[in-house]
């Protein structure tokens, strides 16, 4: 392998050193990984997925099978990179990847000894079935198995790199940067259409790039970038993969911002996820070349002859000195051609026994020697081939004379080309078969947004591709409205021969007995061989997605790109029919892979979901709050003291509640403005009680159902005015409250003037609970709270601090207690009014442990038992429900299901000792065997301060009959049993003398 | 007189962050000049009507187009509601056909600014942001990070966001962090 001293599209004056296996190589910038590799006689770059057959560089592109690697190290290390497309950059590093204990010695490769055990159907016929307990023998050999086979080693660590997702528009989208491509964003460009150009590789100019530098090419290429450039509607993206086809034209891509550099810039990121909608589009992705199958095809050495080309004009690195290239088609010419002008001893041997002389004089004249008639039988060779075996072929490709071999260091193959036809086929389903160009193409429809251009269609010379390009874009500017003139399509400029004229359609070499000699592979990177496909049909797996199953053909990382279409001939042949009967598999996103962090983008950490804090949250964190997540609240968990942990702090602060007073920020609870002259008809109908006689500065505890009977939800309403009311919910379930109510609203209650407007962030809300609670907020505000003047569910207009509060009378503690609802901005600062205030009355704050704790004492439900399995009488509040009006559930909670005597019910559990319930834990009968769901379930626990016990509440089989009962705890998960006395769910308080004192 | 906090008070640092060399983009917080919402039935705009009219505001407006008058603007959220900032108290002219509800502490705006703002809220929220879709004077209601939000293009290149102050830390951090590649500029509440 050499580089030559000049040409090529790289920088001769910026050389890079990079390491592959912890040994140096020579770079020049504009090289990738792949041709350094080349440069530096590299040949043995990985092994092969299950044989761990030695692999070397195949192609020059995304599509490459073999030559993956660990790339970085570190964080940033990153498994299964495809050396073809990644770019040098100094201080590179590379390890071969799926090999042990060196890519030179791999043990694995024992494998391929045992290649007769592990064709298709391995998995199938050795872990289903054949064996007792398969399912026990597959675990036990799972592990060896997933050591053996796979792919690269991934990394553990957090990812350090920023991604970004971006959502983008334009007219027409153009997705690849060849020549078809070119012409159709120059067409829409002219005309004043928005066009995106996107390209995959790092520089436009797709097919040209192989070309050789300085050609009429390169000046085609100028003059159509320079004039794209100057058009302010046209944007370009290098670097950037379009991968999936979405409904509504909507494609997503990826833009590979920084993996040309070793790390990013500071706070520049490595990748950006597009999300694109783009009414019209142009598939100008180009075509895969094919490639041929003959024994040792995988060995490291058999390339694709495109790749060849590419390697050397673009590059200046020529793979080898003697150089067989295998043909079925005329593109080989061009590569031949170029081959020998570069010094190769070029052998071209081409399974046509006729070849149009021009095409043939291109190679001779050239200095190639051309071998009509035959085919290349086999690749000889360790880890590189050093020979090519060739015989004369017939015209179904099989041996019609003695094989003979030929020394060569390379064996480029072409088998003609396949149209990359993924994002038409993603959108719109299988492609068709054209058997002029012996490839699938997608289905012409001059309506579809999505319109393939140039050899993505398999167009079949240089004036097609430009032609088809630039009429695409003309239509698509059109369609989306441009009105410019597009002028006329750019001239063309001389390049090499297309593959479809005189296409052979054979792509396989075999003896004069129709065998293939030694292992000829189908689908390089996940080891099917020609013989496991004839092994998968003579079982009876003949459809292509039975095939690709079976096989495993096409799964790994390539997705099949090379692989697809060779397996299909063969399925074709076997069963003795069309390729456009046999079909393909269906393709779908990505088109290459691509990384989770680009999917991603800045949805992970604290940003993985958005969280809400309340207007009181900065002080609950600068004072020490242990804050938890409820929800999708941030809220105050408990505030420790000292050393305190959860248990001690949160029993000390409801012991403070009952003893004096503390205050909670409630902030979370949902809030509902439900206005209108139909306000109170509204409350009737979705609430289970009555609010028809509701009193402005009134306010009423209700309970709502869904439409099944199932409890929905509870909070209070409070009036404010004629027709104004606000409604609160639990904390989880405001927005399903606030759904709900809009979804009956706007369809089976039109004839309601009502509206529901969320106000949880208008106002901040605290909770001001215990004996002294009084007194605190009759020191900060004006109003009368006497028990004559504000009892129990009622509510106040006044001030604190000079900012008007509304407070209402109600407690969810069994306290004392008020609830202080505050413009929101003002939120912080009355409770600091209060918490100034505080230490006459001996205030502290307290948590949601704490708040939970009072409630459970008190046995008030929460969300806990509102579960979405409980209806009013399970909970005990059948005596709101309203008998004088219907009401949201109010038919089906009376199904028989919901009305069964033996439900599990509201109890009270008092514990005795230590530790206490857990939540969730299974509640069964004090003897007989404690299995299956048992009679109910604990929902709630807490050591209860006011009992000085632990205690929780659950529901349980006839709980009513069960009083003073005792009963096992079970939780299976910490194998803990305890023994609980049944009780009255209201522990503390029961006659409410405290809270409506 | 108490002031007002503005829901990320906490965190708002002023200065320059991000990418290094000019910055592309400068965010900042204000608090909006009061919200009231308006909101009708069947008849809505002619019960809106008087009030429109104190304002200098003709008619109810359409689902884009913010509209301003003086200090005061409108956006029309919805086919039978209103958002009015700077209208001031509107509850005199509440009646049976037409609810009136202060919202002014519902909402915090997120400014938005510089020659890349285009850009980051393309990174933000899935709505075409280019100027032929999203032009001065134009609003969208969209999903940011799947709060819903109130964007209002003030100019070629500023946006307004209103976002529900509960959830303006979270997505005032998730703005920055985006805008960092800018190269950002955060500047002082107003």
């Amino acid at each position: 392998m050499t580089r030559l001293t000049t040409g090529g599209r790289i920088d001769r004056t910026r050389p890079i050193e990079i390491r592959f296996d912890g040994e140096a190589l020579s770079a020049f910038q504009g090289d990738t990984l792949a041709s350094a590799m080349l440069a530096g006689d590299v040949s043995l770059v990985g092994r092969s997925f299950k044989y761990h057959r030695p692999r070397g560089v195949f192609s020059a592109g995304v599509e490459e099978p073999g030559a993956m690697v660990h790339l970085r190290s570190g964080d940033r290390h990153e498994p299964n990179v495809r050396a073809t497309v990644t770019e040098v950059f100094e201080g590179l590093e590379a390890t071969s990847q799926n090999a042990w204990p060196s890519l030179r010695y791999d043990v694995g490769a024992v494998n391929s000894l045992l290649s007769p055990l592990f064709s298709a159907g391995f998995y199938y016929k050795t872990f289903i079935g054949p064996i007792r307990h398969s399912t026990r023998f597959w675990m036990l050999c799972e592990t060896v198995i997933r050591k053996a086979a796979g792919m690269g080693r991934g990394s553990y660590h957090p990812d350090p790199d920023i991604y970004e997702k971006r959502h983008g528009a334009c007219d027409l989208l153009v997705v690849g940067g060849g020549v078809a491509g070119l012409c159709a964003a120059l067409a829409a460009g002219r005309a004043g259409a928005d066009v995106m150009l996107v390209e995959q590789d790092t520089e436009i100019g797709g097919a040209i790039l192989s070309d050789p530098v300085g050609g009429e090419s390169d000046l085609w290429l100028a003059e159509v970038i320079a004039e794209l450039e100057a058009l302010a509607n046209v944007r370009i993206l290098t670097r950037t993969t379009a991968l999936g086809a979405y409904d509504s034209e909507t494609f997503a891509l990826v833009e590979r911002v920084s993996d040309h550099v070793a790390v990013p810039e500071a706070h520049h990121l490595r990748q950006r996820y597009w999300q694109i909608h783009a009414p019209r589009s142009v598939m100008a992705t180009g075509a895969l070349e094919r490639p041929l199958v003959f024994g040792g095809n995988d060995k490291p050495g058999v390339m694709l002859a495109g790749a060849l080309r590419c390697y050397l004009n673009r590059y200046a690195v020529r793979a080898g000195a003697q150089i067989v290239i295998a043909t079925n088609n005329d593109s080989a010419y061009a590569t031949a051609a170029d081959l020998a002008g570069a010094g190769a001893q070029v052998m071209l041997v081409d399974m046509r026994a006729k070849v149009a002389p021009e095409i043939a004089n291109l190679a001779i004249g050239a200095g190639a020697e051309l071998r009509p008639g035959h085919g290349v039988l086999q690749a000889t060779g360790g880890r590189r081939v050093t020979a090519a075996v060739i015989c004369p072929v017939d015209a179904q490709g099989r041996a019609t004379g003695i094989p003979t071999a030929l020394p060569a260091d390379i064996i480029a193959v072409s088998g003609g080309w396949a149209p990359v036809v993924h994002l038409w086929s993603q959108r719109y389903g299988k492609p068709v078969h054209n058997p002029a160009s012996g490839a699938f193409v997608a289905a012409p429809d001059p309506d579809c947004p999505l319109q393939a251009a140039g050899t993505a269609d398999a167009a079949a010379s240089l004036t097609e591709v430009i032609d088809q390009g630039f009429a695409a874009g003309v239509d698509g500017a059109a369609a989306t409205g441009a009105t410019g003139m597009p002028g006329s399509a750019p001239a063309g400029f001389v390049t090499g021969p297309f593959w479809q004229r005189d296409l052979s359609p054979n792509w396989v070499t075999r003896t004069a007995q129709g065998k293939v000699k030694g292992k000829a592979f189908v689908d390089f990177q996940h080891d099917v061989k020609l013989s496991d496909i004839d092994q998968a049909h003579l079982e009876g797996y003949v459809s292509v997605e039975h095939l690709k199953r079976y096989t495993t053909l096409g799964m790994a990382t390539d997705q099949g790109k090379l692989a697809n279409i060779n397996a299909l001939s063969r399925m074709g042949e076997l069963r003795g029919a069309e390729m456009a009967e046999v079909g393909t598999t269906t393709f779908r996103p990505p088109y290459t892979p691509v990384t989770i962090g680009a999917l991603v983008g800045h949805g992970h950490g604290s940003h993985f979901r958005p969280t809400r804090r309340s207007p009181i949250h900065g002080w609950h964190v600068a004072n020490g709050a242990r804050m938890t997540e409820a929800g999708i609240w941030m809220r105050p968990w408990y505030y420790p003291e000292a050393a305190e942990d959860l248990r001690a702090a949160y029993i000390r602060e409801a012991a403070h509640v009952r003893a004096h007073v503390g205050m909670v920020d409630v902030s979370t609870l949902g809030k509902i403005a439900v206005q209108g002259p139909d306000a109170a008809e509204f409350l009737n109908r979705i609430y289970v009680n009555g609010w028809k006689t509701l009193a402005v500065g009134r306010l009423r505890y209700g309970v709502m159902l869904r439409e099944d009977g199932i409890v929905l939800d509870d909070g209070a309403t409070a009036r404010l005015g004629e027709h104004d009311y606000v409604m609160t919910t639990t904390t989880a379930n405001a927005a399903k409250v606030l759904a709900f109510a809009e979804e009956l609203l706007q369809t089976a209650w039109r004839d309601l003037r009502v509206h529901v407007t969320s106000v949880t962030d208008q106002w901040a809300a605290i909770a001001v609970a215990g004996p002294r609670a009084r007194a605190l907020l009759s020191a900060v505000s004006d109003a009368d709270l006497s028990a004559q003047a504000l009892p129990n569910n009622h509510l106040v207009e006044t001030r604190i601090a000079d900012v008007p509060v509304r407070i209402h009378r109600m407690s969810y503690s069994g306290e004392l207690a008020y609830e202080l609802y505050i413009p929101a901005e003002f939120g912080a600062h009355v409770w600091e009014v209060l918490i100034a205030a505080g230490p006459a009355h001996d205030l502290r704050p307290y948590g949601t442990e704490a708040m939970g704790a009072l409630r459970i004492e008190k046995g008030h439900v929460a969300g806990a038992e509102l579960d979405g399995r409980t209806t009013l009488k399970d909970l005990g509040l059948e005596g709101f429900a309203s008998s004088r009006k219907p009401f949201v559930g109010s038919v089906l909670r009376q199904r028989p299901v919901l009305q069964d005597p033996t439900r599990p019910v509201l109890v009270g559990l008092e514990i005795g000792g230590e530790p206490g319930a857990k939540p969730g834990a299974l509640l069964f009968a004090a003897t007989g065997e404690a299995r299956g769901p048992g009679e109910g379930w604990v929902s709630s626990t807490t050591y209860a301060p006011a009992l000085g016990k632990n205690i929780a509440m659950g529901l349980l089989k006839n709980g009513a009959d069960r009083m003073g009962e005792t009963i096992r705890i079970v939780d299976f998960l910490s194998d803990q049993t305890l023994h609980a006395k049944v009780v009255s769910p209201h522990f503390f308080d029961p006659d409410g003398v405290r809270q409506n004192g | 007189m108490v002031e007002p906090r503005s829901p990320i008070a906490g965190i708002l640092e002023p200065g320059v962050f991000g990418a290094a060399g000019t910055s592309g983009v400068a965010l900042g917080n204000r608090r909006l000049n009061g919200l009231c919402q308006i909101a009708g039935w069947d008849g809505f705009a002619a019960a809106a009507d008087p009030a429109l009219r104190g304002l200098g505001l003709d008619g109810l407006g359409d689902f884009r187009n913010a509209r301003s008058v003086e200090a005061v603007t409108a956006w029309r959220i919805a086919p039978d509601k209103l958002w009015l900032e700077g209208a001031g108290d509107l509850g005199a002219h509440a009646s049976e056909a037409l609810m009136v509800l202060d919202l002014g502490h519902t909402r915090t705006v997120l400014t938005l600014a510089g020659p890349d703002a285009r850009d980051l809220l393309s990174a933000l929220i899935s709505v075409d942001t280019r100027a032929s879709a999203l032009p001065p004077g134009e609003f969208v209601q969209c999903g940011l990070h799947h709060v819903g939000v109130l964007i209002h293009c003030t100019g070629p290149q500023t946006f307004d966001i209103l976002v529900p102050g509960s959830w303006a830390e979270s997505l005032w951090d998730l703005i920055l962090q985006a805008a960092l590649p800018f190269g950002v500029t955060v500047t002082e509440a107003e």
